[in-house]
Formats: structure tokens, sequence, C-alpha cells
């Protein structure tokens, strides 16, 4: 009995430490639920992403990469993204059944079967293909939830001002990763730009994202995410990951 | 009532199951499982956004254990202590959906290449396969029978690239010479005798040799290979070790590291007194031309030409378009 007793009490010694881990500010949560709720309720929308990311070049020095997207959803299954930038240029286009990625600079593109939605297209060929989707993590219903679990800390560190507008900033603090996140401090709460910081790699790499010409439920005409082959356009083969 | 607080039960153990086997294999920049939870736009359990059918996410969810947004100083239990951090090179996203729609394939391929690996989505013509992407009518007009025996590419020391290693899907993409894309056109200037890997003839020239390579007899003739099959002979890759005494004239020289080699219609031979002998392709050996049966292939953000099971990376040397083999390491560091 004595050593149940001393177990339970470690137990609860233990859960208290845990219960400590974790400083969530309510603020910032209840800002962030609001942007998810917001986006949550878009029945369309396009944005433009600009984005800085730290590279490890053959030096092992960290060189900073531009790439400028422009997005555009509809609906749960719709997606086109137009990229330049690091990797080239390239167009993607989603339409719900299928996933088309055409290279503009090398005039050929590659056509993928798809799952039904724009998340489940993304995680799938995200993991298979390595395709990247700009700041689709705001996309996701649970992104609160999500950088919760992760984040030891999450702080709202006020309203600052960049370029003459307003926004509010929060920091969350997680085990490899820091998020500092800027939203609009307006009606729409919209994500306005990102820093990622990799506290777990060499040097600190850092993403940095800004958004910009946010657009609310626009028209976009289904017809945009049905891909046409270009004239003269080769279709190559697209190796998953892994595969050989 | 009881039914749905039952029902939020088997979800919320479901969405915890779900969550917990995908995190090995998710590559984002945050940690997320939403899609995995919510299905992607297929609606949830609790939505505070009020999304619609339309909505391109399906609404936002928050987690029932969380409550209101009032947690300043609380503790939430986190079971997602595996999570993948992000990496600098990969997406501000994405993260594994389990429950990909099945019945996705489809893929029509001209090519009846038979040397691919088992398991490999593109050796089914048209697959079935849950949880899998494919690509889709990938048509490469070639009506080629590959039977590889020398395209395993014989490596160099890593250290005699200057040059860092493409990296992609977990393996490492050596050349000596930078990418530069030009489009693959199969190269037909061979000769009148030349004929591509699977070119099936009846009957063989009165100048054909027997070539004896292992256990299997060969038969050669200017360059090119056969192998005795359905009444006739069928072209197939010069097989590592046949020895000849003359190889075409217009035999490409290569030199590989102060080796020699001589590229014929896609074969390699290195040269030893009087005889030429097979040798598979040696890494980064630039050869002018490929033969029909190659395919051009996207590995990531760059385009190969896969013959066999050699990967040529596209190149230009003194202004003319060339493929340099590619030496392929696993591991991306």
């Amino acid at each position: 009995m004595k050593k149940i007793t001393i177990v339970l009490a470690c137990l609860i010694a233990g859960s208290g430490v845990l219960a400590q881990a974790k400083r969530h500010d309510s603020t910032a949560i209840a800002l962030l639920d609001r942007m998810s709720d917001i986006i949550g309720g878009l029945e369309s929308c396009s944005y433009r992403l600009h984005t800085a990311v730290d590279m490890t070049d053959t030096l092992n020095m960290l060189v900073k990469e531009f790439s400028d997207y422009h997005v555009y959803m509809s609906g749960p299954d719709k997606m086109l993204i137009n990229a330049h930038g690091r990797r080239g240029h390239h167009q993607m286009m989603y339409n719900g059944s299928q996933l088309s990625y055409y290279s503009f600079d090398e005039h050929n593109y590659g056509l993928l079967s798809a799952p039904p939605t724009t998340l489940q297209m993304i995680d799938t060929m995200n993991n298979r293909f390595g395709i990247e989707f700009p700041a689709a993590d705001f996309f996701y219903p649970a992104f609160t939830d999500d950088l919760l679990e992760d984040a030891d800390t999450v702080r709202f560190l006020g309203k600052s001002e960049i370029d003459g507008k307003e926004y509010f900033d929060i920091l969350a603090i997680g085990k490899k990763m820091n998020y500092q996140i800027w939203l609009s401090n307006d009606e729409f709460l919209l994500p306005a730009r990102f820093l990622i910081t990799y506290k777990n790699q060499p040097g600190s790499p850092q993403y940095f994202a800004v958004f910009s010409d946010w657009q609310i439920n626009p028209v976009l005409p289904s017809a945009m995410f049905d891909f046409t082959p270009p004239p003269g356009a080769r279709q190559v083969y697209m190796m998953a990951k892994g595969e050989r | 009532m009881k039914t749905r607080t039952y029902q939020y039960r088997v979800f919320f153990i479901f969405f915890l199951s779900a969550a917990i086997i995908s995190f090995d294999a998710q590559a984002q920049r945050m940690g997320h499982g939403a899609s995995g939870r919510m299905g992607g736009g297929g609606g949830g359990i609790q939505r505070g956004g009020g999304g619609s059918n339309r909505s391109i996410n399906g609404g936002s969810f928050r987690s029932p254990d969380r409550g209101s947004s009032n947690l300043s100083g609380s503790t939430r239990n986190n079971n997602m202590g595996n999570r993948n951090n992000g990496n600098a090179n990969n997406n501000f996203s994405n993260r594994t959906n389990n429950n990909n729609s099945g019945n996705i394939g489809n893929r029509t391929n001209n090519n009846n290449i038979s040397n691919r690996n088992s398991g490999n989505t593109r050796n089914s013509g048209n697959t079935n396969i849950s949880g899998n992407t494919v690509n889709i009518n990938v048509n490469n007009s070639h009506n080629t029978n590959v039977v590889n025996r020398n395209t395993v590419v014989r490596p160099n020391p890593i250290n005699t690239y200057r040059r860092p290693p493409y990296v992609y899907g977990g393996a490492r993409y050596y050349c000596y010479h930078p990418y530069f894309y030009h489009p693959f056109v199969p190269f037909v200037g061979w000769g009148p005798v030349w004929h591509p890997w699977g070119f099936f003839v009846a009957a063989l020239a009165t100048t054909a040799i027997v070539v004896a390579v292992a256990d299997a007899q060969y038969h050669y003739d200017q360059g090119v290979w056969y192998s005795a099959s359905n009444g006739g002979y069928t072209v197939v890759t010069a097989p590592v070790g046949g020895t000849v005494t003359t190889i075409p004239s217009s035999a490409q020289t290569v030199v590989v590291n102060n080796t020699t080699n001589y590229y014929y219609g896609g074969s390699y031979y290195e040269k030893s007194g009087t005889k030429y002998t097979v040798v598979a392709p040696p890494a980064g050996a630039v050869v002018d031309n490929l033969p029909e049966g190659g395919q051009e292939v996207k590995v990531g953000d760059q385009t190969y030409v896969k013959v066999g099971e050699t990967y040529y990376q596209p190149v230009q040397m003194d202004g003319k378009n060339k493929y340099e083999v590619a030496q392929i390491e696993q591991g991306e560091n």
C-alpha cells in the first residue's frame, strides 16, 4: 500500500511538472481561432506569397532563396498555384481528381491522379512527390490545435506596425521550431506573414513568408483549374520519392 | 444525445489513432493532422467558422478537449511527440493523409519495359492502388521491349565529384556537369542496321556472329545484340562481358576517369587488345545521343532521361546538348 501511494505521488508530481510545461496565451489562441474560423468560412480565395528560405550551400553556409507564388483555391477541391523562384517557374492545377505540374522553363508537364479534396491532395503530393504548397498550414481546419500541441508556449506579443499597417503579432515556441505569425488587424484577420525558425538545424535556418493581395470569395471559374497542355509541351513521368 | 456522444468518442479515438500513425511520414513546417481528422473538406465534428459544403477546407476545427479559447497556462495532453520538424527545404504545409482515394491509376504507357521493378507503379498499366497516386497517361510513344542486363551504372568515387549532388526522395544524383535541360529526342542516326531494344526480326544477316556470355547465347551484328525468341530474334541490351572484335566505326569515344569507353546505340564497350568488351554505363560518361526507349522522368525539379536503369542528366558542353550518366547514391547525406 505504501508503494502504491509513493507511485501515485510520483505520477501526480510528474503530471504537475508537465502541466507547467505549456503556457498558452488566451489572446493569441482567440486570434488564431478567429483566423481559422474565417478561413474555414471561405468558399474561394486567392493570395500572393513571397517566401525567403534559408538554404545550406555547398560550403554549409546559409543562403537566402526567394520565391513568389500566386495561389487560387475554390471550394474543397480546386487549387491553382503559379510559382516563380528557386524551383523555376511552374504551375500546378488541381481540379478534384488530377494534379498537373507544368514547367514553363522546360515546357513539359506531369499528370498525377489526385485525392478528392484539396487538403488530401496536398498531403499526398507533398508526401509522395515533395511538391510544395506554400503556406498550406493555415488552411488546415485544426491549425490552432496543431500549433498548441507542438508549441510549449504561445504568446500574444501585441500589435506591431509594418509599412503603415497594423498586425497582431503571435509567437509560438515549439520543441524544434519557433513560429512567429502576424495577422492583419482588420475585419478578416487573415495571416499576413509568418516566420519559422528551425532550432534543431545547424545555423537555425528560417522560412519567412509574406502574404499579399488576399481576395475573399472571388468568382473563380472551374475551367481555370483544368489543365490543357500547351502546344508542344511534353509529358513526363513524375517520379515519387523513394522510387527507383 | 447518447448516440452523438458515442459518435464523438469514436471519432476522437479514430483521429488520435490516425494522427499518431501518420506523424512519422509527415513533412511539414508546422505539425498538423487536420485533413486526416477532418477528411479534408469533408466536414467535421466541431466547427467554429460554420464552414459550408463549398468551404475550401471544410470549416475550422477545434479539439473538444480544448473547450474555449481561454487556455492561458493550461495543460493539454500532447500525443504528438513524434512530429517531423520542418526543414528549410521543405514546404510549410503538408502531412500524410491516410485517407487517399482509391481507384486511381490508369497510366497508359506504350512501353513494354520488362526490367522495371515489380511493385513499382510504373509497371502497372492500369493500376488500382488504394492510397497511392500514380502518373496518368504518360505516353512515350515508344514500342520497346527493354531487357536490361547492362544498364546499372558503374560508380565513381564520390570525391571525384566537385559539384554537390542533386537531392530528391532520399537519393543523391551526382554529375560532373551542371543540369541543363533540353528535350529528349531519341536518336535514330545509327544507321540502317541499328535497331532499338525490343525490335524483332525474323532472320539475321549473314554477318551476325554468335557470342556466348555466361550461360546465355547472343547474336551480334554491327553493334546490335539479339536474343533468339519466338522463332526469330529480339534486340536486347548488350550483355556485360560480351566480347566482340569489331564495333561500328561511328561509335563515340567516351573517356571517364582516364578510362576510354566506346559508346554505340546505348551500349558501352571497353577495348582490350583487339577486342571490345561490353561494360555497364560508367557514371560520368557524357554521350551525344540516347536511343529510342529512353523516357523522360521528372525527378523533383529536374528532368532526367531514364534508359533501362540508367539515369542520364541533360547537360550542355561547348554549346551542344548532351547527356551525362548520373551516379545515384542512396541517402541524403
